[in-house]
């Protein structure tokens, strides 16, 4: 019995390794191609373990830039990922959780009308209006701005949902509390909801920051300056040139600085993370 | 202190009328108790003194002012609530704080304050505390200071003991009623338990289905039930009611094989047929046997409880009717032994069953 | 949903909703409705004139094989990356259930490619599937096998399906993760006393007990293999070779954006827009059933 519990156990065990493995392994092999010279990544087979490149590409890659994007240095597109990725978030968060606040706490004409439109946003995302959209951007001067690039993203249907239910789990004695004590809509928003739905926000803010550093179709359509390309986006144009010159070790290498920060936003917050992902789809 | 009018006070939800013409005083100082079932309305009734609730016809005066259109705010009026709903991400102090800061209060003067309520409450090692780090009973304290501090002329309270433990709700049954006489502030307390009724309440309202079926001190309520409703809410264990007729100037109780009458006074009633007479176990005496000349009716005791101080008997009679008694003396009696009740005609309550109200001929029965 | 003590107010709810129904109108209303119209036109070879064409944009869709044969590798394409990434979480989360220590850090180790963009994930395996000189590429060549999705259409969809259930493993942990904490202790333990294995315990109680979370991650899955690998195909092969990996949505961005062929494309986005309508109002559906669930 014991014997048979301990055989169980290795399985089990080895069954996780293994997979971990599987799906660590791409990153690996991202880390070390990252860690060589142009040389060395030339020659089949490519290698297993690091080199000692590692701080000379970063420096490379960070002010250089990299094939097709050489005048473009990836420190750059670091920052408009950022710029991109914290407007998305924070934008999604504040008009998500204003209207669910108006259609939560107040009744007043069209009400339900505005929460169908809202709730419609679901079923519309930009890979099925590209040409329309795109238009509009255009029409309004948009096209190679920051602006563009978040103000377009920020309607959000999941995040105004949620804020929905959490408001919704407040109980009502809060809301008459706050208004024995004096508090109108607005104090009341800022004094008891907020605070109340922090936690709620911050798993929001994980999920969303992803989300707008991960955008690719949307950038794709309407930056064309170099200067507004983002790294998720800098990343594809610099394989464009694979073909002819593979600078394996550099495109790499951005790749690597492209995920980090989403990475370590995942696993320092993780806890967040797990009940924003689990949240937002109920 | 202030008092609390209420005029024809109508309440409704679409169709349904949830509160029907209610009119009541409430004196300043009063400590008054609004019971009843749950869904008689006695909740709607609170929040529309509170102002979370509107007025659908008729007014509300407080101080002689009428205070319909008025905000919860500005009513001067605190109110304690059922879950006690303290903001969760405030500490005790901020909890008590809020009110007086959105009123524009100093900081130095919120102190004081603060500090008088907590040590009245006696919550002052609390005050730095989230809500979630409290106790049941801390947490109805603070919900509490939170309305004393802001020092209201009226205090409403919506079942605020129902969330305790049962020995937890004595003691605070206690203080509160001590803090009553210590601010002397006009309170109207909501409750379903008859016992808090009793036991906090200068006076009581009995509520039923939106209605007011009797106001009136704890005694009154207990003596002299205006309505079947109020004499069988009152009191615990429940009334005892028997069907009785009137049959020349007699009371007869309408239980088969045994024959049991009272003298009645001869009085002008349209029904003597169909009657409804109303006794408390504790007024009803259990003999193993009777006296010669003595009456009473015969049954078998079904179960035994045993109280303590107390001790209640329920008594099978024949076809299904039951009695309920309640004695503190201790009997040599057991289950299934034969038993007879004896009553003082004195106590009984004569009700009329159409329309639930008490029959005047009640107090002449001798 | 509103709740039944609120505010009224005259003004301040609308000034509320304002930013989020401005940009819903400006940038999901109005753009759709733009795609419903123009797929009922066709423009001419100018784009000077347009006539309205009632439904024959979509009539040309669906007898243009091209378009038909798209929606089946779409289709195809979608079931495999499901199924895939599925088990393959189903399998992990199940052994993770199981061990108690080191749950934590091998949670850590498998939820970190939720983070990583679809390109990048794209560029991932391709790099290690590179025919000249990735790792994996390699390997196969020195087991016999030789692989080029460059030319081998076949191997260019086993690439993408590779790259996309990779990056939807996470995600798929875990809800399955979550999904198998819900199940009661004590009905496994009951099994276990009514003499069930391991393995007949799975299948006979935590399998049927987690099919709520497998409908639900089935239709999340889809969706995202519908829309959200747009940045895996376009990174990794383009749709190609010729058309192997030319699903739904990367034919709509290449005829509309790159083809400029404007009804057309709009025909293909209302399609598309029909299919999420579809899978939205099944997710929602579903949701509904679970609450009683």
């Amino acid at each position: 019995m014991v014997e048979q519990k301990n055989a169980a156990f290795f399985f089990n065990h080895a069954v996780i390794i293994l997979g971990i493995i599987v799906i660590c392994f791409p990153l690996w092999i991202t880390f070390v191609a990252a860690t060589h010279d142009a040389v060395r990544m030339t020659q089949a087979p490519l290698p297993l373990l690091p080199g000692d490149r590692l701080f000379e590409n970063i420096h490379t890659v960070l002010f250089d830039g990299v094939g097709n994007a050489k005048e473009q240095p990836v420190w750059l597109m670091l920052v408009n990922s950022l710029v991109m990725a914290m407007s998305i978030a924070v934008g999604k968060i504040c008009i998500s959780i204003l209207s669910a606040f108006a259609i939560v706490y107040f009744d007043f004409r069209f009400r339900m009308c505005f929460f169908w439109m809202i709730f419609i946003t679901l079923m519309l995302p930009v890979e099925v209006r590209i040409l329309p959209t795109y238009e509009v951007v255009a029409n309004l001067g948009m096209l190679n701005s920051y602006y563009g690039l978040s103000i377009p993203l920020i309607a959000s249907a999941t995040a105004t949902f949620m804020f929905r239910q959490v408001f919704l789990t407040i109980p009502d004695e809060m809301l008459e509390a706050a208004r024995m004590d004096g508090a109108g809509p607005i104090r009341f928003f800022w004094d008891i909801l907020l605070p109340m739905s922090r936690t709620n926000i911050a798993a929001l803010f994980v999920i969303l920051f992803i989300y707008g550093w991960n955008q690719y179709l949307w950038p794709l359509l309407i930056t064309t300056d170099r200067d507004m390309y983002t790294i998720v986006m800098g990343i594809k144009q610099m394989l464009e040139a694979v073909e002819e010159a593979p600078e394996w070790h550099l495109i790499m290498m951005t790749a690597l600085l492209a995920q980090i920060p989403p990475i370590m936003v995942v696993l320092t917050m993780q806890r967040l993370f797990v009940k924003g992902l689990t949240e937002t789809e109920k | 202190m202030a008092d609390i009018l209420l005029e024809d006070l109508v309440k409704t939800y679409g169709d349904h009328e949830a509160i029907h013409r209610i009119s009541c005083h409430i004196k300043p100082g009063e400590f008054m108790v609004i019971v009843g079932p749950s869904g008689c309305g006695k909740s709607t009734l609170l929040r529309m003194i509170a102002g979370l609730e509107t007025v659908t016809r008729g007014n509300i005066r407080i101080n002689g002012q009428c205070v319909n259109r008025i905000e919860p705010k500005d009513r001067d009026i605190a109110m304690v609530f059922q879950n006690y709903a303290l903001y969760p991400h405030m500490t005790v102090f901020n909890n008590m704080a809020y009110g007086l800061k959105l009123r524009k209060m100093t900081k130095p003067e919120i102190q004081t304050r603060v500090r008088e309520c907590a040590d009245l409450l006696q919550i002052g090692h609390l005050l730095d505390r989230k809500p979630k780090e409290l106790s049941g009973g801390q947490r109805q304290r603070v919900a509490m200071g939170r309305a004393i501090i802001r020092k209201p002329s009226v205090f409403l309270f919506d079942e605020p003991l129902s969330n305790l433990d049962a020995k937890l709700r004595q003691s605070m049954r206690v203080e509160l009623k001590g803090l009553h006489t210590r601010l002397k502030t006009t309170m109207v307390y909501v409750t379903h338990d008859q016992v808090e009724a009793m036991t906090l309440a200068d006076r009581i309202m009995v509520l039923n289905e939106g209605q007011i079926e009797q106001v009136g001190t704890p005694d009154v309520l207990y003596e002299r039930p205006e309505t079947i409703f109020t004499a069988q809410f009152i009191g615990s264990p429940e009334m005892n009611f028997i069907k009785a007729r009137i049959v020349d100037q007699t009371l007869v109780f309408d239980i088969k094989d045994q024959g049991i009458s009272f003298p009645a006074p001869d009085i002008e009633l349209s029904n003597t047929e169909n009657l409804i007479c109303g006794i408390r176990p504790e007024h009803i005496t259990l003999h193993g046997a009777l006296d010669s000349g003595q009456a009473g009716i015969k049954g078998r005791i079904q179960l035994i409880e045993r109280l303590g101080s107390d001790t209640l008997y329920y008594i099978d009679l024949s076809h299904d009717r039951r009695l309920t008694i309640k004695t503190h003396l201790n009997l040599p009696l057991q289950i299934h032994d034969e038993v007879y009740a004896g009553f003082s005609p004195d106590r009984f309550h004569l009700f009329d069953p159409a329309s639930g109200k008490r029959l005047p001929l009640s107090e002449k029965i001798t | 949903m509103l709740k039944p003590v609120h505010f009224k107010s005259s003004i301040l709810p609308y000034l509320l909703v304002f930013p989020q129904i401005i940009i819903t109108l400006v940038f999901f209303i109005w753009p759709a409705s733009q795609a419903l119209y123009q797929s009922f036109l066709v423009e001419d070879a100018f784009g000077l004139s347009s006539e309205f064409v009632w439904l024959d944009n979509f009539t040309a869709l669906f007898s243009d094989p091209d378009y038909l044969n798209s929606f089946l590798r779409t289709f195809f394409f979608s079931m495999a990356t499901a199924s895939l990434s599925m088990g393959f979480s189903l399998m992990l989360a199940v052994k993770t259930d199981r061990v108690i220590r080191f749950a934590t850090p091998y949670r850590a180790l498998l939820i970190w490619p939720y983070a990583v963009a679809p390109v990048v994930a794209g560029t991932l395996w391709m790099f290690m599937f590179d025919p000249t000189l990735g790792l994996a590429a390699w390997w196969l060549k020195t087991a016999g096998i030789s692989w080029n999705h460059r030319m081998n259409g076949n191997q260019a969809m086993l690439l993408i399906i590779f790259a996309a259930s990779w990056k939807q493993i996470s995600y798929n942990f875990l809800f399955f993760i979550a999904g198998l904490q819900a199940i009661p202790k004590s009905l496994i333990e009951a099994a276990a006393i009514d003499g069930a294995g391991r393995t007949r315990q799975f299948w006979s109680i935590v399998f049927p007990l987690l099919s709520p979370t497998t409908f639900f991650l089935l239709v999340v899955n889809v969706v995202y293999t519908f829309f959200d690998t747009f940045g895996i195909v376009h990174a990794v092969t383009k749709g190609g070779p010729a058309g192997a990996t030319k699903i739904l949505v990367y034919k709509v961005y290449n005829d509309g954006f790159i083809g400029l062929d404007l009804g057309g494309s709009a025909a293909q986005s209302v399609i598309l827009m029909i299919i999420v309508i579809a899978l939205t109002i099944i997710q929602f559906k579903y949701i509904e059933r679970r609450v009683e669930y």
